[in-house]
């Protein structure tokens, strides 16, 4: 009997979980939507971002169809680690633009975008820890039991 | 001496580890430098490097990622699809287990109704160590031929008994371990055919009763669907089954050639409003198949049970069991003499028989082999006098007619198979039956898989396989120069050196 108790021990600590990572999913789904659809729709901050990082216009359109796919993914609960990965990586290529061309202040915004970005990369951290038995390639060494 | 031309994985796992930060770097220089569409590749190797990092220095699970790190991940990448890649390309036509493609192939051709001859010669090695037919110099015409029939119930003188026109019979297969697409298409096949059909241990048979086929209601030692709730029999819910038109006989499963001596587990996740309705049991706990029935604890309470019941049922009434020790079965067969009850029939699953799960020891190393048991089993009924009180079916990997034949050589009056259905219904032996993922749709209860398995379709194939093994039987039958399936005997057989 047990096992039983694990069972439901385990089964009750999943639910609480799916709960808890609404919080990170949702923060990112509502940046990262508003960042690509700066991006698609050519908003005049990107379309300056994007100029100085020598990518314009399709390097824009890359990353903006990138976040928006990362959106569909991380709200989807199952696929949503796989979204977290993506977010990470977005994120640290946002950063190398920060330390490179772009300078942490963009057209005077008094580093609105490198707040964002940050919090963006905190919660897609939080999620992949918290979904990290589905993470792509280490998901597997984190499952102790198949109850998990 | 040592080939110039080696590969040495360890050499290529360190090169592996040593260029991912380095790449990395380069990268990331390229990226400020050149364009910065290089920091794709930069953040890709960055986090490719982190999990390196943690493959080797965090992580103390796998060996094997720990002294080589990421490219380690290539075995576990393809060893996941080498039990494909052997069936697809690797393996012999002969060399498979339970079934080798030779034996596949041929029950799907006779279930497409295809011609099912093969070329060139037999791939098998005639070593000593095969059963085989002995064949007459007289083979007989086919007209001299008697039709099979087997009429049980016919020494008790049950007015209900049944008569068998076929020398096998759809073994047990439970709506839970099959989808409710197979076992109708099983059902329907076998209605087409007027061949009857085990429900398996799976309680109501509620999908198996859709087709209207002749059914053989078996209770497992859980007594799923005529069970009071401690796992006694429930007299009136057996008496109501058997007054069901479509049931014909009963069978109380002792144990099973796959798992002999073995209960099981039902878990609460699996017990669904409509599982939890079949097979009679409440939802939200784990159900408890004990390894034996309640009522059955020696020869003489397991006697008094099949008693018990032939009276509620008023049908014939068989029990399957797995030979195990033989001085058992003698006293079994014995306190069976002296009280003057016997079953309506005895089948035998050999320890090859199949299962939906099972422990890999209970199915290796437990149980004898059919071709072993299934003489002595006849020899202990002969000597006590008790053969011709009873029948004796066999069970276990008998999926064409020439295993069959051999089996009632051996003192079998029927046979039992249920994977040579499950070919037939289009099992590609992909070995998954208890993960709910079976890729035809067999196994699952998916409804996404079992689109694949059209009842109607399928149940035409299965008529064909009953069809053709039939067929084979009567072929076999007359080149073995017998005018009737009784008449065949041990020394019928070539016995392995």
């Amino acid at each position: 009997m047990i096992k039983s108790y694990q069972k439901e021990k385990a089964t009750m600590k999943t639910k609480y979980k799916n709960l808890i990572a609404w919080i990170p999913q949702l923060m990112i789904a509502f940046i990262l939507g508003g960042a690509a659809y700066g991006k698609l729709s050519s908003q005049a901050t990107d379309v300056f971002i994007f100029q100085k990082l020598q990518m314009e216009p399709a390097g824009r359109f890359l990353i903006g169809t990138l976040e928006a796919l990362t959106v569909f993914l991380i709200l989807i609960p199952r696929l949503s680690a796989l979204g977290a990965s993506l977010a990470i990586a977005i994120m640290l290529g946002a950063l190398l633009a920060h330390l490179g061309p772009l300078g942490f202040e963009v057209q005077g915004d008094g580093g609105k975008h490198i707040v964002m970005l940050g919090l963006v990369l905190i919660s897609s951290l939080i999620l992949a820890w918290i979904r990290r038995s589905s993470l792509p390639l280490i998901g597997r060494l984190f499952r102790r039991s198949h109850l998990e | 001496m040592d080939s110039q031309l080696t590969v040495n994985l360890g050499k290529i796992a360190k090169f592996t580890n040593a260029s991912l930060p380095i790449l990395t770097l380069s990268f990331l220089v390229a990226g400020y430098q050149y364009s910065f569409y290089f920091h794709f590749l930069t953040v890709a190797f960055f986090l490719l490097t982190l999990i390196n990092f943690f493959y080797r220095h965090v992580q103390s699970t796998h060996s094997l990622l720990t002294n080589f790190g990421l490219i380690a991940q290539g075995r576990y990448l393809i060893e996941s699809i080498g039990p494909e890649l052997r069936q697809y390309l690797f393996t012999n036509d002969v060399e498979e287990e339970p079934f080798n493609r030779t034996e596949r192939s041929e029950v799907y051709r006779k279930a497409k109704g295809l011609d099912a001859t093969s070329a060139f010669g037999s791939q098998l090695q005639f070593d000593g160590s095969e059963y085989k037919l002995r064949h007459s110099l007289y083979p007989l015409d086919k007209e001299a031929l008697q039709k099979f029939n087997l009429h049980f119930g016919e020494e008790r003188s049950l007015k209900t008994g049944f008569t068998l026109t076929r020398p096998f019979l759809i073994s047990a297969m439970s709506y839970g371990a099959l989808g409710n697409h197979a076992v109708r298409a099983l059902a329907r096949g076998a209605k087409k055919t007027g061949l009857p059909m085990n429900t398996g241990e799976g309680g109501y048979p509620k999908y198996h009763l859709m087709e209207n086929c002749d059914l053989i209601f078996q209770m497992g030692t859980a007594k799923f669907g005529v069970r009071h709730e401690d796992g006694s029999l429930d007299p009136h819910k057996l008496e109501n089954l058997s007054k069901l038109p479509q049931v014909k006989m009963i069978e109380i499963k002792l144990s099973q050639g796959a798992k002999p001596g073995k209960g099981g587990l039902l878990p609460k996740e699996k017990i669904t409003e409509e599982i939890s309705q079949l097979r009679g049991v409440p939802m939200g706990q784990d159900v408890v198949s004990p390894p034996h029935h309640l009522e059955c604890t020696d020869a003489e309470s397991t006697v008094k049970f099949i008693a018990r019941v032939q009276e509620i049922s008023g049908l014939p009434v068989g029990i399957k069991l797995c030979f195990g020790r033989e001085s058992e079965f003698f006293h079994l067969v014995e306190k069976m003499k002296q009280l003057s009850i016997h079953p309506d029939y005895i089948s035998i699953d050999g320890a090859e028989g199949g299962t939906g799960a099972a422990p890999k020891s209970f199915m290796d190393d437990l149980g004898v082999p059919l071709f072993q048991a299934l003489p002595k089993v006849h020899k202990i009924l002969q000597d006590l006098g008790l053969r011709n009180k009873l029948k004796l079916l066999a069970a276990g990997k008998l999926i064409n007619a020439g295993s069959q034949l051999m089996a009632l050589s051996l003192g079998a009056q029927a046979c039992y198979t249920a994977r040579g259905f499950m070919l037939a219904l289009g099992c590609i032996q992909a070995m998954q039956c208890n993960k709910n993922t079976c890729p035809v749709g067999i196994t699952t209860h998916n409804s996404h898989l079992q689109k694949g398995l059209g009842i109607e379709n399928k149940s035409e194939r299965v008529k064909n396989y009953i069809l053709g093994l039939e067929d084979d039987h009567y072929e076999l039958l007359s080149a073995l120069g017998k005018r009737t399936f009784s008449d065949l005997k041990e020394s019928d057989l070539l016995f392995p050196l």
